[in-house]
């Protein structure tokens, strides 16, 4: 009897979900609704269905929590009755041509100057009819062998409190909409009140939104109000309340949203006053470079992450509080805590500082001081894993020389334009100095950054995808969701989506081949290597 | 009821942080570029808006903030693991 080949239940959805994406990105990206709000009658209110990308959103998240398991086993079912399913190349075709007639129609409705001949009703009817055949035809790809019928009958109730919530949220969403000028009028307010015990006289004037004093001053808009910030710790908090519900006692948990409501907002405000403060010493680069670009997320990372660690240590919140530190393990420390030292001391330094990172090499020295506290775990799981091969790896070489190439070749594409001048601020500071710098900016290039990078995404990360225990799982386990996963928020840290994928499949690659993390290090040294190389000999500066 | 109050929660905040309306198709390709300009006609003896979150930072943001989560989350007890 020969066995049927594995398979992973999550391929075809997120294939699914990749094409939506894809496609939704195509159409939001080459058309705009807004021109639409300035006709009349029918072709307004098709304006406004530009608020059926975030509708959308915010049913699918709520569906998901509401019926992931159901899902989840529902699409194992599939996948293990998919053996008679009909073949997936047609389906994709059908898809395409449903989105090749929307994106016409939608061509011809929202990016013509002038609206297209014949009644709008009739338009819009094709349209929303062209957009349903394209959402439509991506359910028999996710669905493989699925039978939609009985799926629907099971995930009736989660399908009808999602539409709900959905509902509320656009409501919800649109009246907010309405508070952005509010909310900046109250931090204008409170930023003036907060300057004012601080400095005298102040800059202020309410009409223009400017508060500051005569040197230096900024406008408080919209944008700046706080709002931002609020809407990602309710995201980023109840998604963690959710994970991790059975930690928790309910209702009384919920009292730490508005809590870290308060305190982003309230975190807004010191944000504003010091970047004043900053810029009226005589620093308005600075101000208005390394900090008003770092201190957001800082403030914000210092809220979400102060909110989980208290939710975890107050009787009334959490179900069991922390056993005494003697009593607690925790193996991700020697794999995580030295890239979140270094990012930490990046993310602070990076307030001081505008085009040039004068303080790089304190965070290698942060860096080094990590790594050698957990040297001895470190040494130990070489050994365990090593065995009586070679730590050494042309291969991982070889890897290495690859994502140099891959990486220079994408960067030449993706920013063609991008300056290949040292900063000017290298320039004036001292020689000596200029030496330190450099030499840190290497050392921690192609040391301590492929060490603390591949300890977090493939020791960690990628291991924890395919396994809750991920110290049980070997560095030769390879699965798609692991890799795509750990390689995608890989490109995320680096802000280079293409080039920072690709790199972080192929540093996996390297980690499986032996089911070595070391072989991945080396790998990601050899490429940071050669980029620094290019850097210093050919002054392609804008790699760095 | 906990998971309709989270679900409900999460979606608002979900809402608040997508895209409007008012959004402008290819402005994530001008918003350099109009940034630089603001900076550059005004200048700092005049108004400068100032984004809660800006973007450029947000790679290091993200790794932390997700690296904070599996940290605290990863702790054992050690009962547990014998």
């Amino acid at each position: 009897m020969v066995a049927p080949p594995r398979r992973n239940w999550y391929l075809r959805p997120f294939a699914a979900l990749a094409i939506l994406v894809a496609e939704y990105l195509t159409v939001t990206f080459q058309f705009d609704a807004l021109g639409l709000l300035d006709r009349e009658g029918a072709w307004e209110g098709l304006g406004w269905m530009g608020l059926i990308g975030p509708a959308v959103i915010a049913f699918a998240t709520a569906l998901w929590i509401l019926g992931a398991a159901k899902l989840r086993a529902a699409f194992a079912r599939s996948v293990a009755s998919s053996g008679d399913a009909p073949a997936l190349l047609p389906r994709i075709a059908a898809q395409f041509l449903c989105f090749a007639a929307f994106y016409s129609i939608t061509s011809l409705v929202f990016g013509a100057e002038s609206p297209p001949a014949g009644r709008p009703e009739a338009w819009i009817l094709l349209w929303l009819a062209g957009g349903a055949a394209t959402l439509l035809s991506l359910i028999p790809i996710a669905a493989g062998g699925l039978r939609l019928a009985p799926l629907l009958r099971e995930l009736a109730m989660p399908l009808g409190l999602a539409s709900l919530l959905a509902l509320v949220a656009w409501g919800a969403g649109l009246s907010t909409l309405g508070l952005w000028d509010q909310l900046s009028r109250v931090t204008l307010d409170a930023v003036a009140a907060t300057l004012g015990l601080l400095l005298s006289p102040i800059y202020f004037d309410p009409a223009d939104a400017a508060v500051g004093t005569e040197q230096f001053w900024v406008r408080v808009e919209p944008i700046c109000s706080g709002y931002e910030g609020i809407g990602l710790i309710i995201v980023f908090l109840s998604a963690y309340l959710v994970g991790f519900r059975e930690r928790f006692r309910f209702p009384q948990v919920l009292v730490l949203l508005p809590l870290a409501i308060l305190a982003v907002w309230l975190l807004n405000v010191v944000r504003i006053v010091a970047l004043i403060l900053v810029g009226h010493a005589g620093y308005p680069d600075v101000a208005l470079g390394g900090f008003h670009s770092k201190a957001g997320w800082l403030f914000f990372c210092a809220v979400a992450l102060g909110a989980i660690w208290f939710s975890d240590r107050v009787r009334w919140f959490a179900r069991d509080p922390d056993a005494p530190r003697s009593a607690v393990i925790n193996p991700s420390a020697p794999f995580l805590l030295p890239l979140l030292a270094v990012v930490a001391t990046a993310l602070l330094s990076g307030l001081f500082v505008d085009q040039l990172d004068y303080f790089y090499p304190l965070r290698v020295v942060v860096g080094l001081l990590v790594l050698s506290w957990y040297r001895r775990d470190y040494a130990e799981g070489l050994r365990n894993h090593l065995g009586e091969r070679r730590l050494f790896s042309w291969q991982a070489v070889g890897i290495g020389v690859l994502v140099y190439v891959l990486w220079i070749g994408i960067s030449a594409l993706t920013e063609p334009y991008a300056s290949e001048q040292a900063p000017e601020a290298l320039y004036e500071i001292a020689g000596p100095l200029v030496a330190v710098w450099i030499i840190g900016r290497v050392l921690g290039s192609v040391l301590v950054v492929p060490i603390v990078e591949e300890l977090a995404f493939r020791g960690f990360l990628l291991r924890r995808i395919i396994g809750s225990d991920f110290d049980r799982v070997s560095y030769e386990q390879w699965s798609w969701l692991a890799v795509l996963g750990s390689s995608l928020l890989f490109a995320a840290f680096h802000q280079q989506w293409i080039g920072g994928f690709v790199a972080g499949v192929l540093y996996a690659y390297a980690q499986r081949r032996r089911g070595l993390l070391s072989d991945a290090i080396v790998a990601h040294a050899v490429t940071n290597a050669l980029i620094a190389g290019q850097v210093l000999l050919a002054g392609h500066w804008s790699l760095w | 009821m906990k998971r309709l109050l989270l679900g409900l929660s999460l979606v608002i905040g979900t809402w608040m942080l997508s895209p409007t309306p008012e959004a402008e198709a290819r402005s994530w390709q001008k918003a350099r570029q109009m940034q630089k300009r603001h900076v550059r006609v005004h200048g700092h003896k005049a108004g400068f808006g100032v984004p809660e979150l800006d973007p450029s930072a947000a790679g290091g943001a993200i790794v932390l903030l997700l690296g904070g989560v599996a940290y605290i989350a990863s702790r054992r007890r050690k009962e547990d693991l014998a």
